[in-house]
């Protein structure tokens, strides 16, 4: 039997429609889906007309889904490629007239890229890449599993929020692929003791954690290197004699976990040994200062200057050896498992999607030619959960995510300790406003968007934004927006200033953050 | 926006196509493209302009009779537009003659009234063959389309008009780079062209006084048409109707907001070119691209923004965006090599073997041109009218640059003249004109199928027998001109050194000085030698009303017409840049053999002969050429080798004497080898399994000889040739017969012989026997485009002679037998070449 490599690609963008354009907000979105679902979704569909085991689990954020369902965001999206391919054209013929041949060279390749991408969002995907994604599983080939509502990160959320997340990620989830979900994904692998019980309840048969959750050791991860300017301390998890090489049932409970191979998420999230950051690929950081494209490769990741000119075909090259490359890791892998005496050893591999094309531009065509390369191999195969089995042995998983440190820190520091009074405020002022549902309909449509307020300050992205001191003032920007509105629904309600002026304001925030529709029709509360 | 798309599929099979090519095509292509058309002018927006090239309509007339009758049932739901052209689709640039852009224009316009009843000032557009242009052309070709009503519409790829938006610094256009070395700061300049968004609408352009509309053809909607398939393992790209949909609205929205930001509210124009044949034949998937081909006219139907235009409506409704110029197209940018750089203006430094067809061509035109002046000296004469002396000379001169010159010629013939004459030169006229047709000249080559020359050799089987009948009654009437010497030593082929022309009733021969080789020679048969009436009643049945099969090779076939060989190219750049020479005929070789190996010495088969004095008159055509080159062989060893070729032509033979002296080198072993080399070839048109072969007769003595045969090919269960070597003792030959088959599409398989008698007092050890060419364009073009064996290039063999007390001679006779009987029995031994009985053949791969 072959070796089974599950790879499980998580997909999020936090809630940004009508939420600012540029540089922060729709762009992240309108980036991923251009860069990542679109090229990703085609390479998979190329994959399986040729005839090549493609198997792939998805997760999709119910924000994302909301989102790439929109027929706002479909127009927007539309405007998006027009104005980067014009932006092209632009770049094309100005650095023509310059005689800078080898950057017009790869203007006209973004020109020709975005038309594409228009041309597949339009025609191939009829607008509709959640559609897309359905139809891959609905064929077979493509298992996609559900996450949190709003990408909260779990382990420090209060009960009932916790509840609302994983119950309102399994409802639309059931309501955009029409089954009942089997996997979850745990945001940044945030797992505690308990939610496994949250998750049965719900009909989870299994979730994901990283791979110190269940071997124990020092986490390695990208975000968990900690280096002398971090002040977090780098717990070593106890070893526990378990391996990641094969799935686990919660003690005492039915419901399974896989922990994620350490070597096979170093390989591509290494910051010092990652292929992402080969000298051939393309640079992420720098942008042309006229159009916002990028022409430049990465040449040395430790400086910014001096970058030399991208070359997509050397890349492409680049990445089939990288593909090669990996490949052969994992071949390796298994064969030292099967010298552990694993007979059948599993190899998880999470990522998430937006390391694909966005972050790392090669990484899709990486990953077609590592499928590839599986579909060739003679010890390995693709597989989804499903395919390996039932889990034989139990293990008990540490409290864990696969941030930095292994733990909660990246999430939970002096940087956000606030907002997490905050989060914690809002979820307790939200329980109060639920007598109010049954009153009217503006008072059930107010206690609906109080909780849709609710859980938008609960994502897990404004926090990480903080921490990393990565777009701060956007993060708290809509933190302070959600919970003020909270706040004002809530004051309303109470004070019963069921007005003119609040219902034209709530109309107007049901239309700025108008996710979750369909499940407040269906009984939100 | 509104937007319009003109469809325009190009139906096209060459003159002289080959009978399974054509047949293939009409399964795949050609019938399907009629099904396909009568579901889809059911369509309310469908419109389609087809282009049926002259050659295509003439085979269809004389073949396809019922498909006629199908397409013009087809032209009366009024969806079908005809575009008009060339009606033997030439390279008319080629020609000389002015006239023959009417002539052609004309013969076209009269084929399609004859087959679908369109008049020429009911087509759409007219076809410029590959798109290529000069200014000439334009100019002429416009000049002649108003002579008979036609539009002077065309379609032209996009990169014909100026793109360059800009020039910049260290760019070609910066001169300060040019002249000086350094970049020029301030060459920045935007020009003001159209830009490119706007390149989808009609234009107009003048040239010389003569105005024309031009709509661009965009390359990309060709590719992308009907790109279902991958073309290599590592193109993914694969086309749905609903993509290219979306590309041509993308594009045509485009233009549209382009030119209204220009201040102009007009619709745009898409124009889709393509060979017909893309459908069905190329892909072998005739349904799949119907389906493919049906959805896209359907996505065009249901939108009610774009519609399908014909090109002359089109302009009728929108009219011209404005005048922009036409610069010399660039069609084929990546094909190059197979145009411009091949020899698309004629007789130009390119393909040598193009170049003798081209030759041969201004032979007929001098002939013609002299034939005319005597009519129209006769023509005053019967007028009598008396012009003064400039007169005289500015009205003779006017009316042989007319583009009404053959008309008048014609005119003046039917109104004065024996009907004779008249038909001798109207079939002198179209044959000529037969031999410009485009597909010889570049791409359409079959080195697989035997064919590799194929068409220019038929058409010259024609155009020698023209020169003939021509020669004669120039004779009659007794026209005297240097043209018509029966030997002549003149830059033929004007590449700067001189040939020598030698011309009876049976041969052309021209042998060229450098190499002292024969680079041309053309026989006819025996039958007809001499018997014009004969000749005459081959052409008129054949090409009177241009038959789609013939079997001209039982009467006239071109012997030494070689393609141009890899290994006798000479390499101006070691990264590449080579000029290849043809291959020909009795170059010789010499010889020092050492150790049982053979090394070449000096430069016998490539350096320059001396003409001596020829004798040439009505009975008897002879020359000499002569080379000498002094040699070390090793230091202080020097030796003299005399070279001597005679030639000379008798009655059914080319006789030929070779003499080579050594002075100051008997003691070394030195070995002559000529190169007796014929391009014929078999060839088998309706199965592609072409058969030829060599019968060995031998001389009296008991003297034997290793013979070395490379190559033999043999056709395999799929129709691909696989190769072999093989080597036997034979008993020295004194005659060895090469038969090759020929299969014609009109049903007759026939076997033509060529024989080599070689008489030599000289040992003769080996014989080497060895296709003529075994590649060409090596690294140029693909590899098994590269390769040609006997059934492609003809034959070469190499006997190889001792010297004697320092001398080696032989005298080598080269008769034919056009349609022969053959008994492999009949020769002492006998060694299939191409796809024969192999028994009693030990062959090595």
């Amino acid at each position: 039997m072959n070796s089974k490599i599950l790879l499980v690609l998580h997909s999020h963008i936090p809630y940004v429609k009508r939420q600012g354009r540029w540089p922060f907000g729709e762009v992240w979105l309108f980036e991923a889906m251009a860069e990542t679902y679109i090229p990703l979704i085609q390479a998979w569909i190329h994959l399986k007309d040729a005839g090549i085991n493609n198997v792939l689990s998805f997760s999709f954020s119910p924000t994302l889904l909301e989102q790439l369902s929109s027929t706002y965001i479909h127009k927007e999206f539309i405007a998006y490629l027009q104005e980067r391919e014009a932006l092209a054209l632009e770049d094309e013929r100005y650095y023509m007239s310059r005689g800078e041949k080898d950057i017009a060279r790869i203007a006209a390749f973004y020109r020709r890229y975005y038309r594409d991408i228009r041309r597949d969002f339009i025609v191939d995907f009829n607008k509709d890449i959640v559609r897309a994604i359905k139809r891959a599983q609905d064929e077979g080939g493509v298992e996609v599993i559900a996450t949190a509502a709003t990408h909260a990160y779990l382990p420090l959320l209060d009960t009932e929020g916790l509840k609302n997340q994983v119950l309102w990620g399994k409802r639309v989830y059931e309501h955009y692929f029409d089954r009942e979900p089997r996997g979850f994904w745990l945001p940044e692998c945030g797992y505690f003791h308990g939610i496994e019980d949250i998750l049965i309840d719900n009909g989870f048969k299994y979730f994901y954690v990283d791979s110190h959750a269940i071997e124990g050791g020092k986490p390695i991860e990208v975000y968990s290197e900690g280096g002398e300017e971090t002040e977090v301390e780098i717990p070593t998890f106890a070893r526990t004699g378990l391996s990641t090489y094969r799935p686990y049932r919660i003690k005492d409970k039915e419901i399974t976990v896989y922990g994620r191979n350490s070597m096979v998420s170093h390989q591509v999230w290494s910051a010092d040994y990652g292929y992402p950051g080969d000298p051939d690929y393309r640079e992420f950081h720098k942008h042309d200062p006229r159009s916002g494209l990028k022409y430049w490769k990465v040449t040395d990741r430790r400086i910014f200057d001096g970058k030399q000119i991208y070359n997509p075909d050397q890349a492409i090259l680049r990445a089939k050896q990288h593909a090669v490359h990996f490949v052969k890791s994992l071949e390796e892998n298994s064969q030292k498992a099967r010298k552990l005496g694993f007979s059948t050893p599993s190899i998880v591999g999470c990522y998430d999607t937006e390391l694909f094309g966005h972050w790392w531009w090669e990484g899709v065509s990486w990953l077609e030619e590592v499928i590839k390369e599986i579909d060739l191999s003679k010890e390995l195969e693709l597989a989804l959960p499903y395919e390996v089995g039932p889990a034989k042995h139990e293990a008990q998983v540490f409290e864990s995510s696969w941030g930095m440190g292994g733990k909660h820190y990246v999430w939970d520091n002096a940087e956000t300790t606030w907002m997490w009074e905050i989060i914690n405020k809002a979820g307790k002022e939200y329980e109060t406003l639920k007598i109010f549902a049954d009153g009217s309909d503006i008072h059930r449509m107010a206690v609906c968007q109080a909780l849709k307020e609710l859980m938008l300050i609960q994502s897990s992205d404004w926090l990480f934004m903080v921490s990393n001191n990565l777009t701060r003032d956007y993060a708290m920007k809509r933190f302070f927006e959600h919970y003020t509105k909270l706040l004002r629904i809530s004051n309303c309600l109470r004070n019963n200033k069921i007005d003119e002026e609040f219902v034209k304001w709530l109309d107007q925030i049901q239309y700025e953050d108008d996710f979750f529709n369909q499940v407040s029709s269906g009984g939100l509360i | 926006m509104k937007g319009h798309i003109a469809f325009c599929p190009h139906f096209h099979q060459p003159h002289f196509q080959l009978h399974k090519t054509r047949e293939e095509a009409y399964t795949n292509s050609y019938l399907p493209w009629l099904k396909l058309l009568q579901d889809a002018v059911n369509l309310d927006s469908f419109y389609i302009n087809l282009h049926f090239s002259g050659p295509f309509l003439y085979w269809i007339r004389d073949e396809k009779k019922e498909y006629l009758d199908m397409f013009n049932r087809l032209m009366a739901s009024g969806k079908v537009g005809i575009i008009g052209g060339l009606a033997d689709e030439p390279f008319i640039q080629l020609s000389s003659r002015v006239d023959d852009y009417l002539y052609q224009l004309k013969k076209y316009d009269q084929l399609l009234q004859e087959t679908i009843g369109i008049k020429a000032s009911d087509w759409q557009g007219i076809h410029l063959v590959e798109r290529e242009c000069g200014e000439s052309v334009l100019k002429e070709i416009t000049r002649a389309a108003s002579l008979i009503q036609a539009p002077a519409i065309y379609y032209l790829d996009v990169e014909t008009f100026y793109q360059e938006h800009f020039c910049y610094p260290g760019s070609d256009n910066d001169y300060c780079r040019k002249h000086f070395g350094f970049n020029d700061p301030v060459s920045i300049t935007t020009i003001s062209h159209i830009p490119a968004e706007m390149l989808f609408y009609a234009l107009r352009d003048e040239i010389g006084g003569q105005a024309f509309h031009v709509m661009p053809v965009h390359s990309q909607f060709r590719y992308q048409l009907l790109k279902r398939q991958s073309f290599t393992s590592a193109d993914t790209v694969k086309i749905k109707p609903t993509h290219y949909y979306f590309y041509i609205k993308d594009a045509l929205e485009k233009a549209y907001q382009m030119v209204k930001s220009y201040g102009r509210d007009i619709e745009p124009l898409l124009f889709i070119f393509e060979d017909a044949e893309k459908f069905g034949q190329w892909s072998k998937d005739p349904e799949g691209d119907r389906e493919w081909l049906m959805e896209f006219f359907n996505l065009v139907d249901k939108d009610p923004d774009i519609s399908f235009t014909g090109l002359r409506s089109y302009l009728s409704s929108q009219g011209y965006l404005d005048s922009y110029p036409v610069a010399s197209s660039r069609s084929y940018i990546e094909w190059e090599n197979w145009t411009a750089k091949r020899g698309i203006r004629g007789v130009t430094y390119g393909d040598e073997r193009l170049r003798r067809v081209i030759c041969r061509l201004r032979d007929v035109e001098k002939l013609q041109e002299h034939l005319e002046k005597s009519i129209l000296g006769s023509y005053r004469q019967k007028l009598g009218i008396e012009l003064p002396t400039p007169l005289d000379g500015i009205v003779q001169r006017s009316l042989l640059e007319s583009a009404e010159r053959y008309d008048f010629i014609s005119h003046v013939l039917r109104q004065y003249h024996d009907p004779q004459l008249t038909e001798d030169y109207e079939l002198l006229n179209r044959v000529r004109n037969l031999l410009y047709q485009e597909d010889p000249k570049w791409a359409s080559r079959h080195p697989v199928y035997g064919s590799s020359p194929y068409y220019d050799v038929l058409g010259l089987a024609y155009m020698e027998m023209v020169i003939k009948i021509l020669r004669s009654r120039l004779e009659t009437a007794n026209v005297s001109n240097s043209d018509l010497k029966p030997v002549t030593i003149r830059d033929w082929d004007y590449d700067g050194e001189n040939e020598v022309l030698l011309e009876n009733e049976e041969q052309t021969l021209v042998l060229d000085s450098e190499g002292g080789c024969i680079s041309y020679h053309h026989v006819l048969a025996s039958s007809i030698a001499g018997d014009y009436s004969a000749m005459r009643e081959i052409i008129t049945r054949d090409l009177g009303v241009v038959k789609a099969y013939n079997s001209v090779f039982r009467y006239s076939y071109p012997l030494v017409f070689t393609e141009t060989d890899s290994s006798i190219s000479y390499q101006f750049y070691e990264e590449g840049g080579r000029r290849e020479r043809c291959r020909n005929s009795l170059r010789c070789e010499v010889f020092i053999e050492r150790n049982n190996e053979l090394f070449s010495l000096g430069d016998f088969d490539m350096g320059n002969y001396t003409i001596n004095e020829p004798i040439g008159d009505a009975l008897n055509q002879r020359v000499k050429m002569s080379y000498s080159q002094d040699i070390n062989i090793m230091d202080n060893m020097p030796l003299k080798i005399d070279l001597e070729k005679e030639f000379w032509l008798t009655q059914g033979a080319l006789q030929v004497s070779i003499k080579a002296r050594c002075h100051g080198g008997e003691k070394f072993n030195l070995v002559l080898a000529p190169q007796l080399v014929t391009s014929a070839t078999p060839s088998d048109e309706v199965e592609f399994r072409p058969r030829a072969g060599l019968g060995l007769i031998s001389a009296q003595d008991e003297d034997q000889s290793e013979c070395y045969i490379q190559r033999l090919s043999r056709s395999s269960d799929d129709d691909k040739l696989k190769f072999y070597n093989h080597k036997t003792i034979v008993k020295r030959p004194q005659r060895i017969d090469y038969i090759y088959q020929i299969r014609s599409g009109d049903g007759n398989c026939f076997n033509n012989c060529l024989s080599f008698s070689l008489n030599s007092n000289n040992r003769l050890p080996y014989l080497y026997v060895e296709p003529a060419v075994k590649h060409y364009y090596k690294n140029y073009v693909f590899p098994e485009q590269s390769q040609l064996g006997y059934h492609s290039s003809g034959l070469m063999i190499r006997p190889f002679l001792h010297f004697q007390n320092g001398e080696a001679a032989c005298n080598i006779d080269i008769s034919w037998k056009l349609d022969t009987a053959f008994e492999e029995n009949n020769y002492e031994q006998f060694i299939w070449l191409v796809n024969g009985n192999d028994s009693g053949l030990n062959l090595d791969k």
